[in-house]
């Protein structure tokens, strides 16, 4: 769906606690359809963002406008829009997860017929139809993520905003949360998407937002983050024997910038590996070289991220 | 889409009355515990509604035999039984000191000249009140004073005859009171036949004069005219004060300790709210389309109901368990109420204050104790020095304590709850204001 008329848009957000400026500057945009993701560490300002952006946090500059409209922490209609989960799991573990979501759907004025169906839809959407009478505090750290997640959907926003929502989860869990999300982005929801794992970020997010320190450093596709740093693809070749003659050929290959030697063949920094790789191939026939393995890899966000900030994505 | 403010309360309340049912803890807080204390109370004092002893002390400027024979015909004819021990204090100043330091209910001070001819009429007003704490004046003294102010035009003012008490509410202090006041009431009312008597010797023989020693026809004549005067209707009706039994003790009791209880259970209630802070569900609540406003009604609602339920199963428990005497029905329901909002909006604002839940309990401990210490839950108001004695009437605690014993102790309606109802309300008002200028605070991160 092509990006439209921006659903959130945070212009020049700071919030500071005392002397230290949690948020600083940060500026984005979100159109529907559309899934941004917020990349940085622990401690980086990803959930204070989020907080100044779903009208939770009062900003001490910037502004945030929500379909056009300033938000503001006593903004109660605008926020009917927006679906927030947060980092920890919101819900009463004393009740079911029907109860509980009958609950927030009546903060959202859902009522009668429709807060029944709502429920039952979102509960269908999270995969917990099953079990939805039973206590939340019964059930798994995945489960009840899931359940976390159907609070936010229930009253159908226009703006998806999820803290971390993978954090410890299982594998199986956290395949259907990312499906979710997929899916409500591709359904025309605005989703801001607040992660440290990389890999969550390149499947889900058109664009990425890199914080570090309270600031937003980099922002685009991966594919512009990437052209940001300059960030290569390397071809990794593992050849027993004599590489010399290869190494030598390759370095005559147009798009190859450089040829390494390593212990069990050789490594190749290239700027597009894939369209690169035939001519390695015949370079290494043509040598008699034999190659055990072939290996294309192409830099992430995790590259870009230690480029930008000099640090890993998990300190 | 978005609720009402109303709806979105309801459905905040709801919620949180389910999720105190569904752990159980509204079991605990409004069943189990006023059960508990019910039983306390009930078995401590006794359910057969044995009295229990008070003291009252009396003091003599001059203790002459007139003195000491107009006093215990009083005694005796107030019917008093094994209900108060008299007791005689050496001096008007040991007394004072006595009745100062809890250890005496209240007492009453015969003047010095009470015995002479010339005072045998007691000047009005009849009896003068020494509140030892100065500015507030019970309600028992106060209908004691509108029945006696009598000037009979004679008589110096030396010969007043003086009830010490406490003005604070102490159970003891309160009954002692009154029936220091009923035996100077009996006093006086001697005094006024003895004067009616001696009137008439005057006008007829020699009898005696001002300033004169009474002849010992005078002094059988003052005895006579006492227990004459005893035998003749009280001025204050003692059978209005519900001590005949201790079932309004055991009612006063229930009330004083389960406010304790009730607020440190209301500060519970509100630091589950600081728990939802940080486990969350504050946030998503912050995050929906409803005000802050409602948020924290719909929550101190919850704990206010918890509260008020709490106060009436101790209501209910007591009287079917143990005859307990609250008093009347509706002003006990009000005060219930008024005690249970002024908790609630203390332990609210306590928790607007609070940085996290562990703040939150320690002050709802803290100053749950304190206030129980101070507004004379756990302690004779009147052991406390005087300045801990002017504190105690600014406490919610101790002004519900004032209107539970006017119910429990002199039986008044809903008419004579007016100030502590007042009162509550005027310390519930503050403190929700309070609160309100912090109600973000409560909810944001």
């Amino acid at each position: 769906m092509a990006p439209t008329a921006p659903v959130l848009a945070c212009r020049g957000l700071t919030k500071r606690y005392g002397n230290r400026t949690a948020v600083d500057e940060v500026s984005f945009q979100i159109a529907a359809g559309e899934c941004y993701g917020l990349l940085g560490p622990n401690g980086a300002g990803k959930t204070t963002t989020i907080s100044l952006a779903c009208g939770l946090l009062e900003p001490d500059g910037g502004e945030v406008l929500v379909e056009g409209q300033p938000l503001f922490t006593t903004s109660v209609d605008l926020k009917a829009v927006i679906g927030y989960i947060p980092q920890e799991i919101a819900l009463y573990p004393e009740l079911s997860v029907v109860d509980n979501l009958k609950f927030f759907g009546r903060l959202y004025g859902l009522t009668g017929n429709r807060l029944d169906d709502r429920t039952r839809a979102v509960i269908e959407i999270v995969g917990l139809t099953e079990r939805s009478k039973e206590r939340v505090g019964n059930f798994s750290g995945g489960m009840k993520r899931r359940a976390n997640i159907a609070a936010g959907l229930l009253h159908e926003p226009h703006l998806l905003v999820l803290d971390e929502p993978t954090v410890g989860v299982d594998p199986q869990s956290r395949n259907a949360i990312l499906e979710t999300v997929v899916s409500l982005r591709d359904a025309g929801l605005a989703v801001l998407y607040t992660t440290h794992y990389m890999e969550e970020a390149e499947r889900l997010c058109n664009r990425v937002g890199i914080i570090d320190g309270g600031s937003l450093i980099a922002e685009g596709t991966r594919r512009q983050l990437v052209a940001q740093v300059r960030g290569q693809d390397r071809i990794r070749l593992v050849a027993p024997g004599d590489t010399d003659a290869l190494a030598r050929a390759c370095k005559r290959i147009d798009g190859i910038d450089d040829v390494v030697r390593r212990d069990d063949g050789l490594e190749l920094a290239v700027h597009d590996g894939r369209s690169v790789l035939p001519a390695v191939v015949a370079a290494a026939t043509g040598t008699g070289a034999e190659l055990s393995s072939v290996e294309v890899m192409e830099p992430d966000l995790e590259t870009v991220f230690l480029a930008l900030t000099g640090k890993e994505l998990r300190d | 889409m978005r609720p009402s403010a109303g709806r979105a309360i309801i459905s905040i309340l709801r919620t949180e009355l389910r999720r105190r049912l569904a752990d159980r803890s509204i079991i605990v807080s409004g069943f189990v515990a006023p059960a508990v204390i019910a039983a306390i109370i009930g078995f401590a004092f006794g359910a057969a509604g044995n009295p229990i002893p008070l003291k009252l002390g009396v003091a003599y400027d001059a203790p002459t035999s007139v003195a000491r024979s107009v006093v215990n015909a009083a005694i005796g004819g107030a019917g008093l039984g094994n209900l108060v021990q008299v007791v005689t204090v050496s001096s008007p100043g040991a007394l004072r000191h006595d009745v100062s330091d809890g250890s005496i209910g209240a007492g009453v001070i015969l003047p010095a000249g009470f015995a002479s001819a010339s005072s045998f009429g007691i000047s009005g007003p009849g009896v003068k009140v020494e509140d030892r704490v100065p500015g507030k004046t019970s309600g028992v003294i106060r209908d004691l004073l509108a029945n006696v102010t009598v000037d009979t035009g004679h008589g110096p003012p030396s010969a007043q005859v003086s009830v010490v008490s406490q003005s604070t509410s102490s159970v003891n202090g309160q009954l002692a009171e009154a029936l220091a006041a009923s035996i100077s009431s009996r006093l006086y009312a001697g005094a006024l036949a003895l004067q009616v008597d001696a009137g008439h010797s005057a006008a007829g023989s020699s009898g005696s004069s001002a300033g004169a020693a009474p002849s010992k026809a005078d002094v059988a004549r003052l005895e006579a005219a006492a227990v004459a005067a005893a035998e003749k209707p009280a001025l204050l009706d003692l059978s209005s004060l519900n001590i005949g039994t201790n079932h309004a003790v055991i009612g006063f009791y229930g009330s004083s300790i389960s406010i304790v209880f009730l607020f440190i259970g209301a500060g519970l209630g509100t630091r589950a709210i600081a728990m939802e802070r940080t486990g969350g569900t504050l946030t998503r609540l912050a995050a929906a389309p409803v005000s802050s406003a409602s948020v924290v009604v719909g929550k101190m609602l919850a704990v206010f109901v918890t509260a008020v339920v709490s106060l009436l199963v101790l209501w209910a428990e007591t009287v079917l368990l143990f005859h307990a005497t609250w008093g009347a029905a509706g002003g006990v329901v009000l005060m219930c109420t008024a005690t249970s909002l002024a908790m609630c909006s203390l332990a609210m604002f306590l928790t607007s204050l609070a940085k996290n839940e562990d703040q939150a309990y320690a002050a709802s401990i803290i100053v749950g104790i304190v206030l129980g210490i101070v507004g004379g839950n756990f302690f004779p108001p009147g052991s406390l020095p005087s300045g801990l004695q002017f504190v105690s009437q600014l406490t919610p605690n101790g002004w519900a304590l004032v209107g539970f014993g006017r119910l429990a102790l002199q039986g008044v309606g809903i008419s004579g709850l007016i100030s502590p109802l007042a009162i509550l309300g005027i310390i519930s008002a503050v403190f929700i204001a309070l609160a309100g200028t912090r109600i973000r605070r409560v909810v944001e991160l």
